[in-house]
């Protein structure tokens, strides 16, 4: 295990502020995180298509289907076949824009993404007067890179991360909160109150909401002692074909719920509905990004899809078994390395890209919290839940292995996890589960009455 | 308090799967139409815009061959976007000699419509005010069986740029091109009030058309003053005289 | 919990925020001018204007009949109740002289009766969608949308525009239902119930829907009065009150209406006249309106030849009456979406109105904003504008 520099550098900056080693640190790190943009960035620029068409097909809309590269293609037969007469140019690319390929891509929306990126590069970087300039403008910046460090950690296969960092759970969530600020400098930066008001509400927000998400990190920690991402990864390892029981989140009910809570702790954290405080264009036009256009804003919207999928892999790393299949993962082992890269990579892409559909699915769902309940949220229910958690995964691990700690299990398959076998694995789950029933039946007898013209609006369902 | 607290979750997260489940149906639903068959949205410049129903109350049209110019419209409208002339025509019937509806002021409301006694007046299925399609429409006066012919976007700005010129000034083609157009024989027109493109002659007509009848009216107006000045005249001496023989007969009762 | 906030920080230097007239949640071109301080508003007044066409004026200038168009832009999105408010109150004007009285032929009144619930639920599909939608939610927004739409291809064929129908008429009704009109509203009901289930479960009975709204902006049922509230706004608070049940026009009288009324809805945090209560009025209400269309398509006599038959017809002759009208001031009122639209005629005997007033719901619901806005989140300002359904037309006129 190598320490990298920009460790060295983080841990320079850390332990006394040095600005410029920090600065150096800094770009090792994006000089590393480079390769993974390779990834991120296309996955980020579809989550938006994503987005677009899961939020139309869900109200009966198009969605973007209008942009095709009928247009390029008139442009390349235009030039290429300049010696050719009008009217053959013109069948020829009829003939090209009735490719089935060609058709398809223009009803997924495809071309809607370069008919973006024409159009946010091509707007005017407008800076009203009243702004604080200089901060005005390096917000969309800190922003980007603030989502983008974090996946300088993230293992996405067997050899293919940035940096092997011991603490690379904590640098992620260190890291990640750089983009608060920048939202923070935004709202300030704009001269604009909606501005100034979303920024606070981001600031309030995504600090609060570090506790859970810190806290439900905490617990995998606990359960799998090491704070290496990819030393996470491998103790999630099963070598039978049902592989994905050696994933934490089946281990026990206490990690189901963290992984729950570090979602949506996510989701908060990234400024996504139905957490949308900073922007909440209903009551703050548009919030932090009011004063914001083209490419500027382009960038705050590119920072929060990325994040969007720094938490799916988070969640995946940490909870799903990170790069593994869940079928098996063997046989994946056995192939050429290269061949085992690409798999692993594809894995969890699939399972982070799951993550950004969830989120889309959340958003165009859900109604909007207001501030007070989304720190109620945090401090009254997520913060208790995880300490409920956490309490309760110490005791498991406890009553199964008598220790807490160094829980270093090493590749076991997952019904050895827990000294016990699979009777003691069953109890895990049932005992856990028969008491969050039992108070949910005292719960609902109390408090679960409906207004009768509730139900009969509903259908007379309960 | 940890029971109303596990209920705040139990709902919490109750209605958030509810609702999860919910959406889900219709993304499922809206995908298995093939290319979003069940979207209820439409695709508008590609797809036309579908009219249901025969009551629609798009472009108001004149059917001039039958119009009587009686103005019933023109008392009916709310917004007084009618300017009429008449004429009597061989058969010794009002026919209208200019038809103009300000589309910019028309309120779509068809009052008109309901108050024409011979259904010459009507508002057509079609409705679009696009710009680059139409604008010939709105600005400028054309003839009924022109209105469904296509101009081009340059067709258009040809158009605006000759419609401002006095037709005498014009080149030749123009003057053709612009005949070929806006039909200056035709019945009815339809337009911008004091945009349009008038014929010189027909102008003059309608002018002298106007003229002519005031000249009538105020001759009429004349005469009728003359014959009611006459005619108080007459009553004035006719009751003088009434009032002389009355004291002659009196003088000769006083006398007596 | 917010008017504990308020007084805590009732010290603290106040931020001044423009909301409108151009803001996306206040529904047209409302201005708040908005007192904060941080997230708590200490003072929101409303500032009306942008959008003074100076109907009632025009009315002076128009004659009777003419008027009608312009009701429709009193109130577009329910432009049906808007053009029956005005008809109600003209005929009465009418009716007040032996010589000039018109009978509206049955048919056209049970039409009337059945194109203003239609209007009134598609009223209140923009009213509750736009309210999920100010709180977040697009997707309930676009089905009630999509919803409406179904009304409006009606009213196209019925009497052909989708927005500005012009439609009822002094004296009856402007055209006869179109062919096969009686199926197609009856399908339209059917699909549609099933429809509004499925939005109730979306965001009705949401729980972030439900705890943003409960317990805020609660009125009294004293105060709903005092401020004179109108229409759901006041039934929201428990006052029950309804003018097509308790002052009938047209045949309302025989329908049966029921009101519903506020009840504290949200459960435990809720609180009887608070904006939760509102919004689901709405909802109950447009369950009414569809039993309200079931019963009138029940009554519809058959047409006949004539258009001015007393049974079967849909326009009585009232030219004649309408070119000298009885002196006098006529007030009515007719229960609209947004609550009772009152009509004040004054006649001078001529062809045109001497004086023609409207009374609308919105405008009287603006009056108690200030007080509602005192010690409420920044955010809950949407929440209150949209369950008070403001529309800026009927606000200005």
């Amino acid at each position: 295990m190598t320490l990298g520099p920009a460790v060295d550098a983080l841990a320079q900056w850390l332990s006394g502020p040095d600005p410029a080693w920090w600065a150096v640190g800094a770009a090792i790190v994006a000089v590393w995180v480079l390769p993974v943009l390779a990834v991120v960035f296309p996955v980020a620029a579809i989550g938006q298509i994503i987005e677009r068409k899961v939020a139309a097909a869900m109200q009966r809309r198009h969605g973007p289907n209008t942009v095709g590269i009928d247009g390029i293609v008139r442009l390349v037969v235009r030039l290429g076949g300049f010696f050719l007469p009008r009217a053959s140019q013109d069948r020829l690319v009829e003939r090209i824009c009735a490719l089935p390929g060609l058709g398809l891509l223009k009803v997924l929306g495809l071309g809607q993404l370069a008919a973006d990126g024409v159009k946010m590069i091509g707007k005017e970087d407008f800076i009203p007067a009243g702004t604080d300039g200089l901060i005005f403008r390096a917000a969309p910046y800190l922003a980007l890179t603030g989502a983008f460090l974090p996946f300088a950690v993230i293992p996405f296969a067997q050899d293919l991360v940035a940096l092997e960092v011991p603490v690379a759970a904590l640098y992620a969530l260190a890291v990640s909160g750089v983009t608060v600020i920048a939202l923070l400098m935004a709202g300030w930066g704009s001269g604009n109150k909606f501005s100034l008001l979303g920024g606070m509400r981001a600031v309030a927000q995504v600090i609060s909401y570090e506790i859970p998400v810190g806290l439900a990190i905490a617990g995998v920690v606990l359960w799998c002692g090491t704070m290496d991402l990819h030393q996470i990864v491998a103790h999630q390892y099963n070598g039978e074909w049902y592989s994905f029981l050696g994933w934490n989140i089946v281990q026990s009910p206490f990690l189901f719920l963290l992984a729950c809570i570090l979602f949506f702790g996510g989701l908060a954290e990234c400024q996504r509905t139905p957490f949308d405080m900073a922007e909440a264009e209903s009551e703050l036009v548009s919030g932090f990004n009011t004063e914001y256009s083209g490419l500027r804003w382009g960038m705050f919207a590119m920072a929060e899809y990325t994040e969007m999928i720094l938490v799916g892999c988070l969640v995946s790393t940490l909870f799903l078994g990170g790069y593994q299949s869940p079928i098996g993962e063997n046989w994946i082992i056995t192939l050429a390395p290269w061949l085992q890269t690409i798999l692993h990579v594809g894995i969890f892409a699939a399972k982070f890209t799951a993550f950004v559909v969830l989120m889309v699915w959340i958003r165009w769902t859900l109604p909007r919290f207001r501030v007070d309940q989304v720190m109620r949220l945090c401090w009254l229910t997520l913060v208790p839940l995880c300490l409920v958690c956490l309490f309760g995964l110490a005791l498991t691990m406890l009553l199964a292995n008598g220790t807490v700690t160094g829980a270093a299990f090493g590749r076991l398959p997952a019904m050895q996890h827990l000294a016990l076998g699979p009777v003691g694995y069953l109890l895990a789950w049932a005992i856990p589960v028969a008491v969050a029933v039992v108070l949910i039946v005292l719960a609902r007898r109390k408090y679960g009455q409906m207004h009768p013209a509730l139900r009969e609006l509903t259908g007379g369902a309960s | 308090m940890i029971l109303a607290w596990v209920n705040g979750i139990y709902e919490g997260v109750d209605s958030f799967i509810g609702g999860m489940r919910l959406t889900a149906r219709f993304l499922v639903e809206n995908l298995r139409g093939q290319g979003g068959a069940t979207a209820v949205t439409r695709q508008y410049p590609q797809e036309p815009a579908v009219v249901v129903g025969n009551r629609v109350r798009g472009h108001l049209f004149n059917k001039a061959e039958i119009c009587i110019v009686c103005h019933a419209c023109d008392k009916a409208c709310p917004v007084d976007c009618f300017v009429m002339d008449g004429e009597r025509d061989e058969n010794n019937k009002m026919r209208a000699s200019r038809f103009d509806i300000d589309l910019s002021k028309c309120i779509y409301c068809g009052l008109c419509v309901r108050a024409c006694p011979t259904d010459s007046l009507s508002m057509t299925t079609g409705f679009e005010v696009d710009p680059h399609q139409d604008a010939a429409r709105y600005l400028f006066r054309r003839s009924s069986d022109q209105l469904d012919k296509h101009l081009d976007e340059p067709d258009v700005v040809r158009m605006a740029r000759l419609a401002n010129q006095p037709r005498e000034g014009l080149a030749a083609d123009d003057r053709a091109w612009l005949d070929g157009i806006v039909n200056p024989a035709g019945e009815h027109l339809i337009g911008m009030y004091g945009m349009g493109y008038f014929t010189p002659e027909q102008k003059a007509k309608a002018d002298a058309e106007r003229e002519r009848k005031k000249k009538e009216k105020e001759a009429a107006a004349a005469a009728a003053k003359a014959a009611k000045a006459a005619l108080e005249k007459a009553a004035a001496e006719k009751a003088l005289a009434e009032k002389e023989a009355a004291a002659a007969v009196a003088k000769p009762e006083a006398g007596a | 919990m917010s008017s504990d906030l308020a007084i805590e920080s009732a010290g603290g230097e106040r931020m001044r925020i423009n909301m409108g007239p151009h803001h996306p949640a206040t529904h047209g071109v409302l201005r708040l001018i908005v007192e904060c301080d941080g997230e708590i508003v200490s003072s929101a007044t409303p500032d009306h204007g942008y959008l003074h066409r100076s109907i009632e004026k025009i009315g002076e200038c128009v004659e009777w009949p003419m008027f009608v168009p312009y009701t429709d832009r009193v109130d577009y999105v329910c432009a049906m109740n808007a053009n029956l408010a005005y008809c109600v109150a003209v005929e009465k004007l009418l009716a007040t002289d032996k010589t000039t009285a018109v009978q509206v032929p049955r048919r056209a009144e049970v039409i009337r009766v059945i194109v203003a619930e239609l209007n009134r639920i598609s009223s209140h599909l923009v009213a509750v969608g736009a309210m999920s939608m100010d709180l977040g939610a697009y997707t309930p927004f676009l089905h009630g949308i999509a919803q409406r739409e179904g009304v409006n291809d009606i009213f196209e064929k019925l009497c052909g525009q989708r927005l500005t129908y012009n439609y009822i008429t002094i004296g009856g009704v402007g055209f006869d239902l179109h062919t096969g009109a009686v199926e197609e509203i009856e399908s339209f009901l059917a699909q549609f119930e099933k429809e509004m289930i499925r939005f109730n479960k979306l965001i009705t009975t949401n729980t972030i829907f439900r705890d943003r709204c409960a317990g805020i902006a609660v009125i009294s049922a004293a105060e709903a009065v005092a401020y004179g509230l109108v229409g759901p706004n006041l039934r929201g608070s428990g006052v029950d009150w309804d003018i097509r049940r308790d002052e009938p026009y047209g045949i309302y009288g025989e329908l049966g209406v029921r009101v519903p009324v506020g009840q504290g809805y949200a459960g435990r945090t809720g609180k009887v006249g608070d904006c939760y209560d509102r919004f689901i009025v709405r909802l109950l209400e447009i369950n009414e309106s569809v039993r309200l269309i079931r019963a009138a398509l029940k009554l519809l006599p058959p047409a006949a030849e004539k258009p001015a038959d007393p049974v079967g017809g849909f326009q009585a002759d009232v030219a004649k009456a309408l070119r000298k009208p009885p002196k006098g001031e006529i007030r009515v009122r007719t229960e609209a979406p947004r609550g009772e639209m009152g009509y004040v005629i004054v006649s001078d005997g001529t062809k045109t109105p001497y004086r023609v007033r409207c009374r609308t719901g919105s405008f009287t619901a603006c009056s108690i904003f200030n007080k509602l806005m005192k010690g409420i989140f920044l955010a809950d300002i949407v929440t209150v504008i949209g369950s008070f359904d403001i529309v800026v037309p009927e606000i200005d006129r």
